[in-house]
C-alpha cells in the first residue's frame, strides 16, 4: 500500500470526477459552441456555462469572468505577461510580487525582466506574510507606480493563508491591481475573488483533472491574451476548449465541501499532535496558527538531518512526502520560499513538507511517524550536527568565520529552474 | 524470514530507483559502512560543503609504526550521495597506508559506486576531502608533513 502525502503536489481524482468526464470523451465531441448549430455543439457549450458557474460561484465572481486555461502556469503567465503586454510602451513598468510567490510566477516575471520591465519583490516576515509596510513603501513610490502586484493566498511549502481582503485594501489604496495565486487554498479557504482583479485557480488539487485550470480576471481589466487564434473565452484565450477536463473541473469543485475541509483539518492536527508527541528536535515552518494555515499543510525543518535522505528512506517505505532541501534540488539550492523567510541553508537542509487529502487515514499517520522517528534516528547516528555543534556553528557565523551565502530566488537564473 | 521478505521488496525498489541513484548508492544509503565515531582518533578531519551547506566528519585511527589506517569512522550530515560517498571512502581507506589512503581520488569513489547523478559529483568530493584533512592532522600532530607521503 502506498502513501501518498504529497497533496500539495497534486491529488488523486475522485471517481465522481472521471465519470463526469467521461461523456465527453466519447459521446458529447463538437467544440462547445452554438455557432455551429448542431445540437452536440450547444450541448457542449451548456456543458462550458454551467461549469464556469459553478467555478465562477465558489469564488464570487461572475461567470463571464472565468477564463479556462491548462491550469497554474499558464494562468500565472496570463495574469503577469498579460498585464505587461497590455502596457508595452506605457510609463508604468514595475512588478511586485511576493518574496515567496511560486514560481511560475517568478520566473514569468523574469522573462518579462529581459524585455525591460521592473521586477521588486515584497519582503515577507518569519512565518511567510507579506510585510506591509515594505509593501507600502514599494507601492508610494511616486515616480514608479507598479502595474501590478502579484500575491500568493496559501503557499505550498509553509502553508502561510495570507489575508487577501487586507492586501487588496493596500494595493487599491495606490489604483494597483492586486494578482493572487490561490492554486493550493482554492476551495480550502473560503476566497472572494471579487476584491482582487486576478485570480489564479486549477483543478488538480483539489481531486480533479491535471492539465486545465482558470484565470478570473477582472471586468474591465486590461489584459492582453497570450494565445491568438480564436474567440474562444471570451476572446481571452484561443484554442478549442478542454471540455472534459472542464467538467471533471467543476464536478471537482462541486463535491469538494467544507465537510472535507473539516475532516483533513482534523488529520492534519492529529498528525502535528502526534508528530510533536514523538519527535524532538523540529521548528514548524509557516504560521503555528492553525486558522492562518491551509487546513490540508504540515511542515517542519527537522534538526541535524538531511530532507532528501529522509525523503528517500520513506519512499523505500512507500511513503511520499516532499522537502524543500538544497541536496533535493537540481541547482542545489534551498527552496527560495524557507531562505525568504530566514531559514540559512543547514536548517532549511530538515524540510519536510506534508500535504494531507480526503483519502489519508490516521492509521497511515500512526505508521508515518512511527515510521519517521526511526529514519531520523539513524540518519542522526550519522550526522555530526547537533545542538552543541550548532551553537559552535553559530558562533562562528557571529564571529564572521561561516559567511552565508544569499539563497533569495535569483529572478535572473530563475528560468533554469 | 519477515525481515528477509522485506529486505527483497526494498530491493526491488531500490533497483527501481536505480535511474536516480545506482545500485550501490542505495545499498550504502541503506546500510552505511564505517558510521560514527573514534575516540581519541590520531586524526580528524573536519569539512563543511560550500555548494548545499553540509558536513562530514572523518575520524582515523593510525598504527604509528606502519603508517597503515587501522580504523576509520566517519559522520555525515547530508544526502543520500553524501552517506553513500562517505561509506565508500571510508571503505576504501581502511587498511590502506596513508600514503595510499591520500591517493585516493573523488573519481575512484565515484566510479566505485557506479557513478553518480552528474549534480551530486561535488558530495563524493566531501568525503575524499575529509580524509585527506584527517591524514593532514595527523600528520602535523605527529610533527609531520605532506611531503612524508610523496614521492
Ligand atoms: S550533500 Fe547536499 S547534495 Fe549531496
Amino acid at each position: 500500500m502506498k502513501v501518498y502525502f504529497d497533496n500539495n503536489a497534486s491529488t488523486r481524482v475522485d471517481s465522481a470526477v472521471i465519470e463526469a468526464m467521461m461523456p465527453y470523451f466519447t459521446e458529447i465531441i463538437s467544440p462547445p459552441s452554438s455557432d455551429y448549430g448542431h445540437s452536440f455543439g450547444v450541448e457542449a457549450k451548456e456543458a462550458l456555462d454551467s461549469a464556469r458557474e459553478t467555478i465562477a460561484a465558489k469564488i464570487n465572481v461572475k461567470p463571464s469572468e472565468i477564463i479556462f486555461t491548462s491550469g497554474q502556469a499558464e494562468s500565472n503567465n496570463f495574469a503577469v505577461k498579460g498585464i505587461a503586454f497590455a502596457n508595452i510602451g506605457k510609463e508604468r513598468k514595475t512588478f511586485l510580487a511576493s518574496n515567496v510567490s511560486h514560481s511560475t510566477v517568478l520566473d514569468s516575471l523574469s522573462a518579462l525582466k529581459k524585455l525591460g520591465f521592473i521586477v521588486k519583490l515584497i519582503k515577507v516576515d518569519s512565518k511567510g506574510f507579506i510585510d506591509r509596510n515594505h509593501l507600502r513603501e514599494l507601492l508610494s513610490d511616486s515616480n514608479d507606480t507598479p502595474l501590478l502586484v502579484s500575491v500568493p493566498h496559501g503557499n505550498v511549502e509553509i502553508g502561510t493563508v495570507e489575508d487577501i481582503k487586507e492586501i487588496a485594501y493596500i494595493c487599491h489604496e495606490y489604483n494597483v491591481p492586486l494578482h493572487v495565486e490561490a492554486t493550493y487554498s482554492f476551495c480550502k479557504v473560503p476566497f472572494d475573488a471579487s476584491v482582487v482583479d486576478l485570480a489564479t485557480i486549477t483543478s488538480h488539487l483539489i481531486h480533479g483533472p491535471k492539465g486545465v485550470g482558470a484565470l478570473y480576471i477582472k471586468k474591465g481589466l486590461k489584459i492582453q491574451k497570450l494565445i491568438d487564434g480564436g474567440l474562444q473565452e471570451n476572446k481571452k484565450r484561443g484554442g478549442t476548449e478542454n471540455l472534459p477536463s472542464i467538467v471533471g473541473f467543476a464536478k471537482a469543485v462541486e463535491i469538494y465541501s467544507q465537510e472535507i475541509n473539516e475532516r483533513v483539518a482534523e488529520l492534519r492536527d492529529y498528525l502535528w499532535q502526534t508528530f510533536e508527541k514523538k519527535i524532538s528536535d523540529f521548528q514548524i515552518t509557516g504560521p503555528t496558527k492553525t486558522e492562518k494555515r491551509l487546513p490540508n499543510h504540515f511542515s517542519v525543518v527537522i534538526s541535524y538531518v538531511e530532507g532528501e535522505s529522509i525523503l528517500l528512506h520513506l519512499d523505500l517505505l512507500d511513503f511520499m512526502i516532499a522537502t524543500g532541501s538544497a541536496c533535493s534540488s537540481k541547482q542545489l539550492k534551498a527552496s527560495h520560499v524557507l531562505s525568504a523567510i530566514g531559514l540559512p541553508t543547514e536548517v532549511s537542509h530538515g524540510s519536510v513538507r506534508i500535504g494531507l487529502s480526503k483519502y489519508n487515514t490516521k492509521e497511515e499517520i500512526d505508521q508515518f511517524i512511527e515510521h519517521l522517528s526511526s529514519i531520523i534516528a539513524r540518519l542522526r547516528a550519522i550526522s555530526p550536527m547537533n545542538a552543541e555543534f550548532m551553537r559552535e556553528w553559530q558562533d562562528l557565523k557571529d564571529q564572521g568565520a561561516i559567511i552565508e551565502e544569499e539563497h533569495h530566488h535569483d529572478i535572473n537564473d530563475a528560468e533554469d529552474d | 524470514m519477515k525481515k528477509n521478505i522485506i529486505m527483497t521488496l526494498m530491493m526491488r525498489k531500490m533497483i527501481k530507483m536505480a535511474h536516480i541513484y545506482s545500485e550501490e548508492v542505495m545499498k550504502l544509503f541503506m546500510n552505511p559502512k564505517n558510521m560514527g565515531e573514534i575516540e581519541n582518533p590520531s586524526g580528524l578531519g573536519k569539512v563543511g560543503n560550500p555548494v548545499c551547506g553540509d558536513v562530514m566528519w572523518i575520524y582515523i585511527k593510525v598504527n604509528d609504526e606502519t603508517d597503515v589506517i587501522e580504523d576509520i569512522k566517519v559522520k555525515t550530515f547530508g544526502c543520500v550521495a553524501a552517506i553513500a560517498t562517505s561509506s565508500k571512502t571510508t571503505e576504501k581507506a581502511k587498511g590502506k597506508t596513508l600514503k595510499e589512503a591520500y591517493k585516493i581520488t573523488k573519481k575512484q569513489v565515484a566510479d566505485d559506486l557506479g557513478g553518480l547523478p552528474k549534480q551530486k559529483m561535488h558530495c563524493s568530493n566531501l568525503a575524499v576531502d575529509a580524509l585527506q584533512r584527517a591524514i593532514i592532522n595527523y600528520l602535523e600532530k605527529n610533527g609531520r608533513s605532506i611531503k612524508d607521503l610523496e614521492g
